[in-house]
């Protein structure tokens, strides 16, 4: 097992599903990559569970928010690619709005005395 | 279906390239960063962390996983299920018999207390009457109503507002003569039950013709002249073959011949739980078909002698509740009794007016079995609960040994990947087919043993009849409960193989290895559920002994008569047979006479109200000359009987004497009385030589000539209360046209009854054949209730017995095996086999202890609840209680000190060498 990095954060419930909606913002790309986004993005400070991503990519792809696709991935072999819908994107907005909401409402109530 | 097979292929191979990809970019990654392939595929695995995990959840994301899995699971399940037959055959039968008796009992008491009438919106019927009642009544109907004359269902029919349809039926079915025309008569004369109703019987139930039509409020109109009949579609089917050409068809009851007009619905069987009717006649035909002493449609020159038989039912207008309904028909019936009361006096006439109708629900129609067998069936239900509880609690343990056995394979899938959750799932799956594997077998036991409950509660003169069609109530109760028994007996074994710690098992360490004196972990479970047992089968015991203790205590009951030479018979109403007037005396005097010479009888004797045949009557008595108060503590059982009774019937005469003949002669009324009634009224006094006075309205007197011993009239259960004789023949020579024979006998029966049989054709040859009856059959009759609880309590108490014995043994057997390392080094360090044996004993004597004082305290639980169900003895006796703890320790040691006795022969070197 890697060495769990000390300022490494695991991911709040259901906060997967809202990020894997961003990451495909920037346009279709495969599970891999998703992953490899979101810890980049962050800085490596938030971990992406693998063993959660793929029921949680199936699950979008279940609800209508995402369609996949078998294409030739940049490194040459053929990657599953995911790709927002136009219900997805609606579903963002509404996780981003309540994302806001609650992150300026949890920062209110922790803002230093 | 073909085209969700043909997706899951792609499904199941999408999501592992999909992983695999995934694997070899983290494998790639690892590359650049300066491991070797080997190490970085290693790695790459460690980080995606459980591949089958993964992979079964991403697919559970998908429709039709859980169903998938289900099936997966059962198939697993059948595979496992059919390698173990005898596992699988002891589980399912236990459950079966458990599960069967259940099903058994529910559906008696769905058909007596829960099934709903097929009528037409069952739940807008009421009863005006008391369900419960049944019988011919005469009186004035004041208090609380239970049965209606014929008069009162007219003008309550005509004169109420709340109901949109009111129908009046018989109380009794009338078995009756008939004769179908157009048919082979048979050998024997044929009967079927007959059902008086008024006109709108159909029309307020919503009951339809199945065939032809039923007849209509017009057969009401004028008695006498409508001989029209409706059958039932049973009795279409098991007499006339469901012969269509039955409509029209001529059909004879006794001497009156009815027209088949129609065949009503199928399933319906009439209004009353317990009797079922072949055939519906209208009520004004009543003196064609149950001619008595007097027509029972006249209205009564006297409002006090009412004829109370019917049952009345109706069915509530659209928009009127129950309330109002009750308050509207209360009123129609003071305004129709006032018109009755110019003539009372105040008193009488108070209670007259005092008359009130309780309405209840009438959705289940009337029912003859809910009083007498309603409470001991929720009493037996209580008792079979507790069987499947003990059934359940051996198939748990059965289950755990199988888990005990299968750890190493359970530990093998957890450390291959398989959830744990997935395993409960798997493992309940299995509980579950065995539940319902049980509980169908359990289903055809239950029509068996259903059918035998009803056998047993019906009598020679009192066929009960029960339709036992398992319906949708029945089949969700045996389904539910096998269900509940399932996850009862499933969770225990799940829950452990869920908790199952994996490094132990599989370096084989948990096998049969010593951990202190007491192999702790391993059965706790199984200890648990077998104290349990053994408290449940105390109190099933328990309750068996009181049951059992109570009923020999009535067995034993003396009536007050020589109860075992008595022959009893009636000769029907004698009107009805062409008697009228002094033929009723010459055919009551000459019967009395041929009877005495019958070879081998040394007493004849008849009685009104007779013994042990049901029936009953009364009066208020006073012995002070003031006119007796209709107070029901005063009122006293009588009966008429002739000169010689008591000494013929062998009750005894304790002081004074008894009728002769003069006393029928005279004007002077000479009456008999009982100890009770002259402990009660003459405490101090001698009673012989003093004035009684009894009825209410026309106060008659009679001087007390002899005091008798208390005897019981209807049922050994009775309490012993106050009655007084009076003559049956007498100077006026209006004796009653009806009454019970009794004939006291020495030596062959049966020459005796055909002795009766010819002196009755001899005497009144227009009376029907006679049914002779012993004394003793009909006392026992009377106990029918009482002999079924009993029976059955102690049958479902032996099972009881033998299923917490069988888990006792199973859990120590198992016990034992799993320690035979460990005996096998203490008896090589020296223990004798008594050690041994007292070591091993030791767990089945603190198992037992614990079942016993956790068992005890239960009679307290149920101890309000059967004693209104015992005769003679609380149900905290103490003989019935050390019975039962007696044999339950008795047995269950037995069971226990088999495995010991075992255990104590391990051979030291077998067994150090057993692993």
């Amino acid at each position: 097992m890697p060495k769990e990095q000390p300022d490494r954060l695991d991911l709040l419930q259901g906060t997967l599903e809202m990020m894997i909606l961003r990451t495909l913002l920037f346009g279709p790309t495969n599970g891999y990559q998703i992953a490899k986004v979101i810890e980049k993005m962050s800085d490596d400070v938030l971990q992406v569970d693998h063993s959660s991503l793929y029921p949680a990519l199936h699950r979008l792809e279940k609800k209508g928010w995402l369609t996949s696709k078998w294409e030739d991935s940049d490194t040459g072999r053929r990657a599953k690619s995911y790709r927002l819908t136009k219900l997805g994107r609606k579903q963002l907005v509404a996780e981003q709005s309540k994302w806001n909401r609650l992150t300026s409402a949890i920062a209110r109530v922790m803002r230093p005395a | 279906m073909f085209r969700w097979f043909k997706r899951r292929k792609p499904r199941d191979e999408d999501i592992e390239d999909e992983l695999n990809y995934h694997l070899e970019m983290l494998a790639r990654e690892s590359v650049e960063e300066g491991k070797s392939l080997v190490e970085a595929r290693l790695a790459a695995r460690r980080r995606l962390g459980n591949w089958s995990l993964i992979k079964e959840t991403t697919r559970e994301m998908w429709t039709w996983t859980s169903l998938e899995q289900f099936c997966q699971d059962l198939r697993f399940s059948l595979r496992g299920l059919a390698k173990t037959p005898g596992f699988t055959a002891v589980a399912v039968s236990t459950l079966a018999l458990g599960i069967g008796a259940n099903t058994a009992m529910f559906t008696v008491i769905n058909a007596v207390l829960l099934r709903v009438l097929p009528a037409e919106d069952p739940h807008r019927l009421v009863i005006l009457s008391n369900p419960e009642a049944h019988g011919i009544g005469v009186g004035d109907g004041s208090g609380p109503r239970y049965l209606y004359a014929y008069s009162e269902f007219e003008e309550l029919r005509d004169r109420n507002h709340v109901f949109s349809a009111l129908c009046a039926v018989d109380s009794s079915v009338r078995r009756s003569e008939v004769a179908v025309q157009g048919t082979a008569p048979t050998v024997e004369s044929e009967q079927a039950n007959v059902s008086m109703v008024s006109g709108d019987y159909f029309k307020t139930l919503g009951i339809r013709a199945y065939r032809g039509r039923t007849f209509t409020a017009d057969v009401d109109r004028v008695p006498h002249v409508n001989p029209v009949a409706v059958i039932s579609h049973n009795y279409w089917r098991n007499r006339f073959a469901l012969d269509p050409s039955v409509i029209g068809r001529k059909f004879r009851i006794r001497r009156t011949t009815f027209d088949v007009i129609g065949v009503a619905q199928a399933g319906f069987s009439g209004v009353t739980v317990g009797l079922s009717t072949d055939v519906w006649v209208p009520l004004t035909m009543q003196n064609e078909v149950f001619p008595a002493w007097t027509n029972f449609l006249e209205r009564p020159t006297n409002p006090l002698n009412k004829i109370l038989w019917l049952q009345l039912i109706a069915r509530l207008k659209p928009g009127v509740t129950l309330d109002q309904a009750r308050s509207g028909i209360n009123l129609t019936l003071h305004q129709v009794r006032q018109a009755d009361v110019t003539e009372m006096s105040a008193d009488r006439r108070r209670e007259y007016l005092d008359s009130t109708i309780k309405l209840a629900d009438g959705s289940r129609g009337a029912n003859m079995l809910s009083d007498s067998v309603g409470d001991p069936l929720k009493i037996l239900m209580a008792v079979v609960g507790m069987v499947l509880l003990i059934a359940c609690a051996n198939v748990a343990n059965l289950l755990v040994a199988r888990g005990a056995r299968r750890q190493r394979e359970i530990a093998v899938r957890l450390a291959l990947g398989a959830a744990r959750r997935r395993l409960l799932q798997q493992l309940l799956t299995e509980s579950l087919l065995l539940a319902i594997l049980g509980g169908a077998l359990g289903l055809l036991l239950a029509r068996w043993g259903a059918s035998l409950l009803v056998r047993m509660v019906s009598t020679e003169s009192n066929r009960v009849f029960l339709d036992l069609h398992p319906d949708v109530g029945v089949l969700a109760f045996t389904l539910g409960i096998s269900l509940l028994t399932g996850i009862l007996f499933g969770l225990a074994p799940g829950l452990r193989a869920a908790r199952l710690d994996l490094n132990a098992v599989l370096k084989g360490s948990a096998k049969g290895t010593v951990r202190g004196g007491i192999n702790h972990g391993r059965m706790p479970a199984g200890r648990i559920l077998v104290a349990g047992q053994i408290a449940l089968s105390l109190s099933v015991l328990i309750v068996a002994g009181l049951f059992l203790r109570s009923f020999q205590k009535l067995v034993q009951l003396n009536p007050g008569f020589d109860h075992d030479h008595i022959l009893e018979f009636d000769i029907g109403f004698l009107e009805s047979s062409g008697y009228k007037g002094p033929a009723v005396h010459r055919v009551h005097k000459d019967l009395l006479a041929r009877l005495r010479n019958i070879h081998q009888v040394k007493g004849a004797t008849l009685a009104f109200m007779g013994l042990f045949v049901g029936n009953d009557t009364g009066d208020q008595i006073s012995v002070d000359g003031s006119k007796p108060k209709s107070d029901p503590e005063h009122r006293v059982r009588n009966d008429l009987v002739p000169a010689n009774h008591f000494a013929d019937i062998g009750q005894p005469l304790l002081t004074g004497r008894e009728f002769n003949i003069e006393d029928e002669h005279t004007t002077q009324l000479v009456g008999v009385i009982n100890q009770t009634l002259a402990n009660k009224y003459f405490p101090k006094a001698n009673p012989i030589g003093k004035r009684i006075w009894f009825g209410h309205d026309h106060p008659q007197q009679f001087v007390v000539i002899g005091v008798v011993a208390d005897s019981k009239h209807n049922s050994l259960r009775e309490p012993a209360s106050a009655e007084f004789w009076l003559p049956f023949f007498n100077a006026e020579g209006d004796e009653p046209s009806f009454c019970s024979f009794q004939v006291r006998y020495t030596g062959n029966k049966a020459a005796v009854i055909s002795g009766i049989r010819a002196a009755v054709r001899a005497v009144a040859p227009a009376v029907p054949a006679v049914e002779v009856r012993t004394m003793n059959e009909l006392m026992g009759e009377s106990l029918t209730t009482q002999r079924l609880i009993s029976q059955l309590s102690s049958f479902f108490g032996a099972l009881a017995l033998a299923l917490a014995s069988i888990g006792l043994y199973g859990v120590m057997a198992h016990n034992v095996a799993s320690k035979t390392n460990e005996i096998g080094i203490r008896v090589a360090l020296g223990a004798l086999p008594r050690d041994i044996l007292s070591i091993v004993l030791r767990e089945t004597v603190l198992l037992v202890t614990i079942g016993v004082a956790l068992g005890l305290p239960s009679i307290w639980t149920f101890k309000r609840w059967i004693s209104s169900q015992l005769f003679g003895l609380t149900p905290l006796d103490p003989l019935a209680i050390a019975v039962a703890v007696l044999v339950l320790t008795v047995v269950t040691m037995v069971a226990g000190f088999i495995p010991a006795r075992w255990a104590s022969r391990v051979d030291p070197v077998v067994a150090l060498r057993y692993e």
